[in-house]
């Protein structure tokens, strides 16, 4: 998870009001790969995610303005790119484009995955293909879910926001949060017994 | 709380979001239930594979194209005139189009203004298929005017009912007798008098003015004009109208059509105009007294420039001082108008139903 500074950020949009450009690239090298990662499940699609994310600092670049500090410059940024991505998918639906088996792989299709685990603790190479299994059906339950639950699901067990500002960044109640991510949390559940079997 | 009560629970019992009741509450069926104990434990690990997924990295191109793509937003937009001309090839011709349109649509609106001449047109035509031809004249022929017909009575306002034969009986519309009163030392009579043209309210008062004068108004006519005339007379003495000369007085501005209707009268019934001496128009003169001889120069030609005339001579030497001037047939009267308001006409343009659309004035005075 990134650690945001605050008092940082508040700096930075600041300078970046003021039109320092430099301002805004920092912010955007910041928190570009959160906000891509967060486009990337909720959409399935690796160029999708990435359009998405430029029109993301695009608006809140021409609506930096608006930004009243009421939530942290992470949330506001996460919203808007919530926001974008729900039209994207939109889009994606009327087109039948949606593709169902996940992002293309950006540096060769048969290469693994990039793991974080602590080499101290390095998996066997029987256990990074399970891993390996595990995370593609993951996301591939992840993308069967509906919009409303995947959203919940991505903020919060993906990239571990609080719930705090999941209700900020998704404008809604904290029941309904707790609602949605029990019910989604059982999907992903029941998907991954179904596929995996005595994983769980 | 049942099994469906605390499962629903331990989703947010995982992330610490229930209160410390619902959270011993939660904590003590899990104790008792193997179940639950369960179902918590496959939520916990559903959980730690979703953390377990792995962060992507985004595209390297893509701080960049963000970048650029802000800094493309940031430049400064083209300017109101950029907007309006670039790109050249393309808006320069339009816009050039664009212009000769207006400038042409308000070139033919200028000229729509129709002189006050073309708008009687059609009443004067209307006046001579109802107006009598005289006995000795065929039809087709321009009538001439002749000292027996000048010398007939005309028949006016206030004459007894035993006058004139023509007065009560005829019903035809006769165009005004001339606004001007006789000239009492003019020894020779005039073809054809020509009206003024000041403003209608003069007009208006010259008309009223004008015709006791008219009564006694020895001036010849011509023979036609006299016919139309006493027409007229007739009209004005409520002998009776034709519905020519009701629709001519209805309706309309008196004043105005009086003047427009004896303008063309005294126009399409004065004699033939001399030959063009240069083939360009027929040539008439007329002399205008007036006191100031100096000033009344200036006030002729601004007369003729305003009426779309052309000056072709100018004599202002010595006592006897003239201008020749080029116009058109249609302008004439509005001249003669222009001219009685710097003096008194005594010789009137000769002037008839020319071909030519141009005329020829020699003004002396």
């Amino acid at each position: 998870m990134t650690e945001f500074n605050e008092p940082e950020d508040i700096q930075l949009v600041a300078s970046w009001r003021d039109g320092d450009l430099s301002a805004f690239e920092t912010v955007v090298r910041r928190y570009q790969a959160k906000l891509f990662n967060i486009s990337l499940r909720i959409l399935g699609n690796y160029e999708d995610a990435g359009e998405v994310v430029q029109d993301s600092f695009l608006a809140a670049h021409r609506g930096i303005d608006s930004f009243r500090h009421k939530s942290r410059l992470f949330t506001w940024l996460t919203s808007i790119t919530i926001n974008t991505a729900r039209n994207r998918a939109t889009k994606n639906r009327s087109r039948q484009h949606l593709e169902i088996s996940g992002h293309p792989q950006p540096h060769g299709e048969c290469e693994e995955i990039p793991e974080r685990e602590p080499t101290s603790t390095a998996p066997s190479a029987l256990e990074q293909l399970e891993r390996h299994e595990l995370h593609l059906k993951l996301r591939s339950c992840i993308e069967q879910l509906g919009a409303d639950f995947r959203e919940v699901l991505v903020l919060r067990d993906v990239e571990n926001m609080a719930y705090e500002e999941v209700c900020s960044a998704l404008g809604i109640r904290p029941g309904t949060l707790k609602s949605r991510l029990f019910r989604a949390r059982e999907m992903i559940k029941v998907c991954l017994k179904r596929s995996l079997g005595e994983f769980l | 709380m049942n099994h469906t009560e605390i499962r629903r629970n331990l989703s947010a019992y995982l992330d610490n979001e229930l209160d410390q009741e619902e959270r011993s509450l939660v904590e003590a069926h899990l104790a008792e239930c193997p179940s639950c104990r369960r179902a918590l434990q496959e939520l916990t690990r559903t959980i730690e594979a979703l953390r377990s997924l792995p962060q992507e990295e985004p595209p390297p191109w893509l701080t960049a194209r963000i970048m650029a793509r802000v800094r493309s937003e940031a430049k400064p937009k083209n300017g109101f005139w950029q907007a309006i001309l670039y790109p050249l090839h393309v808006k320069l011709p339009l816009e050039a189009l664009a212009l000769l349109c207006i400038c042409i649509t308000g070139y033919y609106l200028a000229r729509s203004t129709s002189p006050e001449m073309q708008l009687t047109e059609p009443h004067q035509q209307e006046m001579q298929a109802q107006q009598p031809l005289p006995p000795q004249q065929e039809p087709g022929k321009r009538p001439t005017g002749t000292r027996q017909a000048q010398k007939e009575v005309i028949p006016v306002e206030g004459n007894p009912p035993g006058g004139p034969k023509g007065a009560g009986k005829r019903a035809e519309y006769a165009p005004p007798p001339p606004l001007r009163p006789a000239d009492p030392e003019r020894s020779e009579p005039k073809p054809t008098p020509l009206p003024q043209s000041p403003a209608p309210a003069a007009r208006r008062d010259a008309w009223r003015q004008g015709d006791d004068v008219r009564q006694s108004d020895a001036v010849p006519q011509p023979a036609a004009n006299l016919e139309w005339r006493q027409s007229r007379e007739s009209v004005q003495t409520g002998a009776g109208g034709s519905k020519a000369a009701a629709k001519f007085e209805q309706g309309y501005e008196p004043a105005g059509r009086r003047y427009q209707a004896e303008t063309y009268g005294a126009w399409q019934n004065a004699p033939t105009p001399s030959p063009p001496h240069d083939g360009q128009g027929a040539q008439f003169t007329m002399t205008l007294v007036t006191a100031d001889s100096e000033g009344v120069a200036v006030a002729i030609e601004k007369a003729i420039s305003d009426l779309g005339g052309r000056i072709i001579r100018r004599a202002y030497e010595g006592e006897n001082r003239s201008i020749t001037v080029r116009m058109k047939r249609s302008r004439v009267a509005e001249l003669l108008g222009r001219l009685e308001r710097v003096g008194r006409i005594q010789t009137r343009p000769d002037s008839g139903s020319a071909d030519s659309e141009m005329l020829e004035i020699i003004i002396r005075w």
